[in-house]
């Protein structure tokens, strides 16, 4: 009889324990957590609304300041290219164009434009000695950047 | 009051608590409808139901500028020596040997020849093949990350893609040490886990991830399986993609267009 009694008060305080397990799991699990699933419902909503810092190119046009830079790259062989790939993030700019300065990259050619080992063939590539020989000429003193295709006086385009 | 009392008392006091709490507590487990996103000023509402994303990268137009890297890098506040996405370059000799590098994640570039190639003595070797390809999560269906997190701080959402609550992270590394493709790191800033996110921030507002408005190659699209329209659609649907470490079931949705077999 004794043995049993034992058994009991056992039993009695597990249950107990066990409540008190559920409660404090219940005041320790974050309020949103299994709105969706295994997680914190609220970090979804947190996440999405980090502000962005790249605006797009479109911004650019809308701008009067960069007016002609804009048509020259829209129009040239680089429009596939975006404004923030070489000038950096540029929606703090845009919300305040004086204060905040984009990049102007001063070699801006040769990062995608040197040849190195792995290049696809397809995509035109410079030597820069071969290319304008010993001279210390920067690639900009020829070609623009914002729309590089030289046209040579006879009509032909070279690259 | 003797002990007796005490613990049939306690006892009734608890239980008596737990009902009360259980029946006047409800968890918004109820209120699971709609999208989480919605209340976001400025932005067109967004519904994740009507979305299911997927990123292609198409090693053959890749030139390895690192322009993805670096646009990864101010955009998301990637922390230097630490990537969310990051770009190497395959070399395959003549007598198959195969060299794999990726100086600073490709954020500046390459040197004309990888450095074990220049180093190695005697070496005579001739390239046959060299080409890039950039990394970054696979965002899988099946992600492993998911399963080993013991606090439930990073999950997949409905629209397809693989999140890291930081705020609810404890920064134990497990998720880091199981993933197939190295993709996650301790972030050093925080001390919390941190991988790409295919900028969720920007997708749900309707623009592209930061690395793929930054290609200026195009080697990088990404897009809605959702919509049957979709490029992005169309290329897995009818071109022939491969995806990284099929065999390890992790159903990645990265997909790689001029895929090749040396491709790790």
């Amino acid at each position: 009889m004794q043995d049993i009694k034992h058994i009991i008060r056992c039993i009695i305080l597990l249950i107990i324990l066990f409540i008190v397990l559920i409660i404090g799991k219940t005041f320790l699990t974050p309020k949103s957590f299994g709105q969706y699933g295994n997680y914190r419902g609220d970090s979804v909503k947190r996440i999405s609304e980090i502000p962005v810092k790249f605006k797009g190119s479109d911004s650019c046009s809308s701008a009067e300041c960069h007016k002609d830079n804009y048509k020259t790259w829209q129009e040239g062989i680089h429009s596939v290219v975006n404004c923030e790939t070489c000038h950096g993030p540029g929606n703090a700019h845009t919300q305040n164009p004086e204060n905040v300065d984009m990049v102007i990259p001063e070699e801006p050619c040769l990062v995608c434009h040197q040849k190195i080992t792995g290049r696809p063939g397809d995509f035109p590539q410079v030597e820069p000695k071969s290319h304008y020989g010993d001279k210390n000429k920067s690639c900009v003193e020829c070609h623009n950047a914002h729309s590089p295709i030289i046209e040579n006086e006879k009509g032909s385009q070279s690259k | 009051m003797n002990r007796r009392e005490f613990f049939i008392q306690t006892g009734k006091i608890l239980a008596g608590g737990t009902l009360l709490w259980l029946v006047g507590f409800k968890p918004n487990l109820m209120d699971s409808t709609g999208s989480p996103t919605n209340a976001a000023e400025n932005v067109p509402a967004y519904d994740w139901e009507k979305y299911l994303y997927a990123f292609v990268v198409d090693t053959t137009k890749c030139i390895g500028c690192g322009k993805c890297v670096a646009a990864c890098k101010s955009e998301n506040n990637v922390p230097n020596g630490q990537y969310r996405t990051w770009v190497e370059r395959y070399i395959i000799t003549n007598e198959h040997k195969v060299l794999v590098d990726s100086p600073e994640g490709g954020i500046n570039s390459f040197k004309n020849n990888s450095p074990s190639l220049s180093k190695g003595e005697g070496f005579s070797e001739e390239i046959v093949k060299a080409f890039f390809v950039p990394k970054l999560c696979n965002h899988c269906s099946k992600p492993v990350c998911v399963q080993v997190c013991p606090v439930g701080a990073t999950y997949r959402t409905k629209d397809g893609v693989v999140l890291i609550d930081a705020k609810h992270c404890v920064g134990c590394g497990y998720c880091v040490q199981s993933c197939p493709y190295g993709a996650r790191y301790i972030n050093i800033r925080t001390h919390t886990a941190d991988k790409c996110s295919w900028c969720y921030h920007r997708i749900t507002k309707g623009l592209l991830p930061a690395c793929v408005q930054a290609c200026p190659r195009g080697a990088r699209l990404f897009g809605n399986l959702k919509d049957p329209e979709s490029e992005i659609k169309q290329i897995i649907d009818k071109e022939r993609v491969g995806v990284l470490k099929q065999a390890e079931g992790t159903e990645p949705n990265v997909y790689y267009l001029g895929f090749d077999k040396e491709i790790i």
